[in-house]
C-alpha cells in the first residue's frame, strides 16, 4: 500500500497548496483542519479528481487532544505515514498590549506544542517507514525581529531551532528533519490584500502558496535541513548579515506601518 | 415590488434594470452620474444619485426596496492600483450590505465571477464545489473573493443571499471591459489580420447576457437563498470560438499565432516602457494570464434548482452579430 503524506492546517492557504502538490505527486494523504474549513471539500475533489486515497479529520489544534486523537486514529486505521508535514499555526495580530490573553495562549499550543507533541506521537510510525521525514512550516519570521510579530516570531524560532535539533538526533533513524522559513505568501484574501499594499521589494519576495510548495516537497524529498523559498528572500537572509542594525530597524518599520489597521 | 438595482449603467445591470421594469418591478438604480448616456430609461426606473463608496448616498435609493441586485463593480483589469479595485468591489459592497440589512431586504443577489474560482483543473469542469486551487491572479478576482466573503459574514447576522458566478458573458448591450466577445467580433468582422498568442486550445465558458438576465430574475423569484450558482453557457476553445466567428461574419481574416512566451515578453516590456512614459495603463502579464487560462464549467446547479437554461453559443453569436451590424 502507498503511505500517506500527513498535513495539518490542510483545509487552506500553503497547507492547501501542500496537499495537492503531494496529491500530484501520487501520494496518500491524511489531512487535519479545524471544522467548517472547507477540509472535506477539498478532500472529496482530490480524491476524485487527482485520484489518491485521503483520509480527513477535523480538529482543532490548539487543544492536545487532538494530537492523541490523530495518533490513535492512524491507529486504528492502520496508516503507515511517511511524510509529516506541520503547517498549521496561528498567525499575528497586532502589538503585544493589545492580544487578548487567550488569543496568545491558542498561538502557542497551535505553533508550538501541536507540532512538537505530534511529532513525538507519530515517531514510531516514521521510523517503521523510513526513510522517511517530517516537514516543519516555520516563518522568515524566526530570524527577524519584527514588531507586531512577537510571539509569532518566537513560535517559529522554536519551530526552527527545535527541528535542526532534532534532524541532528533522528539522522540515524532515516527520518529527515526539514524546515522551511517563507517570508510573506499569498494565502488568505485578507494577506493578499495586505502583500499588494506592500513597497515594492517586499510584493516582489511574496510567493504564491503553489510556487512555496512545489519548493518545500522538493526540499522534504531531497532530505534538505532548511530552505528559505524565494530569490529576494534569499538576498534578504545575506543582508540582514551586513547591514547594520539602525538601517533594518528603519526597513523594517516602514513596511510594518503599511500594514492597514488590525481587525 | 421594489428592487434596488446598483451597476445599472454596466452591461449587465443596464439590461437587468430594463427587463425588470418591463416586468412590472419598480426599479431603483443607483448611478453616480445620472445624466450618463448610459442610464436605463423606464417609468418603472427611478433614478438616484449616489455612490456605493459613501454609505449615506445608499440609505435614500435602498428605501423600500425588496431586493437588492449587485451587479456594480470595477473591472478594468488594466488598472494597476489596487486602491479602485478595492474601494468598488469590497468597501462598496460592505456599505450595500450594512444597508441591506438595516433595510431587512429579503435576498442579496450578487453578480459575481466564475474566476473567483480560479482556473479549472486541467479539463475538468469547475463545479461550485471545485476549492480553489491557484492563487489570485489579480485584483479583481482577489476583491470579487473578498466581496463574497463579506456577504457570507452577513448571511449569518442574517441577510438571505444568492451569489451568481457569472462567466464570460456576451451578447449585445453597453460597451464596457466586460464585453471582450463583442469587441472580438468588431475587430474580425473589420480588419484582415489577427495576432493571438499560440495558446488557442485554451477552453473557456461562454454565457448569453439574457441568460445572466433571465437567472438574475430567477432567484429573486424562486424560493432559494443562501446558494451559489455558476451561471455559464457553451464550453469552448480560442480556435472554435474564433472559426465560429469567422464563419457567421464571413470574415476573411488571418489568424496569425505567435509564441506566448513572446507576447508575454512583449506585453511585460510595453509596461515598462508604458510607466517610464507615465502613460495609462494597457495589456498586463497578468490580464494576459487571466485570459488564456482553462475555465471549462458546468452550470448543472442552477438547471437543476432554477430550471436554468443555456441558450446554445451558436444561437447567441448569431444574434449578436445581427444586433451589431444594426448599430453599425
Amino acid at each position: 500500500m502507498k503511505p500517506y503524506a500527513l498535513i495539518t492546517g490542510a483545509s487552506q492557504g500553503f497547507g492547501k497548496a501542500m496537499a495537492l502538490e503531494f496529491a500530484q505527486r501520487n501520494m496518500n494523504l491524511v489531512l487535519v483542519a479545524l471544522p467548517n474549513s472547507g477540509l472535506s471539500e477539498l478532500s472529496i475533489f482530490i480524491k476524485q479528481i487527482l485520484i489518491v486515497d485521503v483520509h480527513y479529520l477535523e480538529l482543532d489544534l490548539s487543544s492536545i487532544e487532538s494530537s492523541y486523537k490523530i495518533s490513535s486514529y492512524l491507529e486504528n486505521n492502520n496508516l503507515s505515514i511517511k511524510y509529516l508535514v506541520n503547517n498549521a499555526g496561528v498567525l499575528s495580530r497586532g502589538f503585544f498590549t493589545e492580544l487578548d490573553d487567550n488569543y496568545i495562549l491558542k498561538q502557542i499550543e497551535v505553533n508550538v506544542t501541536t507540532p512538537t507533541l505530534l511529532t513525538k506521537l507519530l515517531l514510531n510510525n516514521l521510523r517503521n517507514n523510513a526513510p522517511s521525514g517530517i516537514l516543519n512550516i516555520s516563518s522568515m519570521a524566526s530570524f527577524f525581529a519584527l514588531p507586531k510579530k512577537q510571539v509569532y516570531g518566537g513560535t517559529k524560532a522554536y519551530l526552527t531551532s527545535f527541528s535542526r535539533s532534532l534532524a541532528k538526533e533522528l539522522k540515524q533513524d532515516g527520518v529527515s528533519v526539514t524546515i522551511i522559513c517563507p517570508g510573506g505568501l499569498n494565502t488568505t484574501t485578507r494577506l493578499c490584500y495586505q502583500n499588494r499594499l506592500m513597497g515594492w521589494i517586499t510584493r516582489q519576495s511574496v510567493l504564491n502558496p503553489e510556487d512555496a510548495a512545489t519548493i518545500a516537497v522538493d526540499a522534504l524529498l531531497k532530505r534538505k535541513t532548511m530552505v528559505v523559498p524565494g530569490f529576494i528572500n534569499k538576498c534578504l537572509m545575506i543582508l540582514d548579515k551586513l547591514l547594520p542594525e539602525i538601517i533594518k530597524d528603519k526597513l523594517a518599520e516602514r513596511e510594518i506601518n503599511k500594514l492597514p489597521a488590525s481587525t | 415590488m421594489k428592487v434596488l438595482v446598483t451597476g445599472a449603467t454596466g452591461y449587465i445591470g443596464h439590461q437587468l434594470a430594463m427587463s425588470l421594469a418591463s416586468k412590472d418591478v419598480v426599479v431603483h438604480a443607483l448611478c453616480r452620474d445620472i445624466h450618463s448616456f448610459k442610464v436605463p430609461t423606464h417609468k418603472n426606473i427611478m433614478v438616484f444619485e449616489g455612490d456605493l463608496c459613501e454609505k449615506s448616498s445608499i440609505e435614500e435609493a435602498i428605501k423600500g426596496c425588496d431586493y437588492v441586485f449587485h451587479t456594480a463593480a470595477f473591472t478594468n483589469l488594466t488598472c494597476k492600483n489596487i486602491h479602485n479595485f478595492y474601494q468598488a468591489n469590497v468597501v462598496g459592497t460592505e456599505h450595500l450590505l450594512e444597508a441591506s440589512l438595516e433595510q431587512g431586504v429579503k435576498k442579496f443577489v450578487f453578480t459575481s465571477t466564475l474566476s473567483v474560482y480560479g482556473p479549472s483543473y486541467k479539463d475538468i469542469p469547475i463545479t461550485e464545489k471545485q476549492p480553489r486551487l491557484a492563487s489570485y491572479s489579480n485584483d479583481y478576482e482577489l476583491t470579487k473573493s473578498m466581496a463574497e466573503e463579506k456577504i457570507l459574514a452577513y448571511s449569518k447576522r442574517g441577510l438571505p443571499y444568492v451569489i451568481l458566478n457569472v462567466s464570460k458573458v456576451y451578447g449585445p448591450g453597453i460597451k464596457t471591459f466586460s464585453n471582450g466577445v463583442s469587441r472580438l467580433i468588431e475587430l474580425m468582422a473589420k480588419k484582415d489580420i489577427l495576432f493571438v498568442p499560440d495558446r488557442t486550445e485554451v477552453m473557456c465558458n461562454y454565457v448569453y447576457i439574457k441568460d445572466v438576465v433571465k437567472a438574475h430574475i430567477k432567484v429573486m423569484r424562486l424560493d432559494v437563498s443562501n446558494e451559489r450558482y455558476i451561471i455559464g453557457g457553451d464550453n469552448i476553445s480560442y480556435n472554435v470560438l474564433f472559426q465560429k466567428i469567422k464563419r457567421l461574419t464571413n470574415s476573411k481574416i488571418r489568424i496569425i499565432k505567435f509564441n506566448y512566451s513572446l507576447v508575454k515578453l512583449g506585453v511585460v516590456l510595453g509596461n515598462v516602457f508604458r510607466t517610464t512614459l507615465g502613460w495609462p495603463g494597457g495589456l498586463t502579464p497578468s490580464v494576459l494570464d487571466a485570459l488564456f487560462v482553462n475555465r471549462s464549467s458546468m452550470s448543472d446547479k442552477a438547471r437543476k434548482d432554477l430550471k436554468y437554461k443555456a441558450t446554445s453559443l451558436e444561437k447567441g453569436l448569431n444574434q449578436t452579430i445581427k444586433t451589431l451590424k444594426l448599430v453599425s
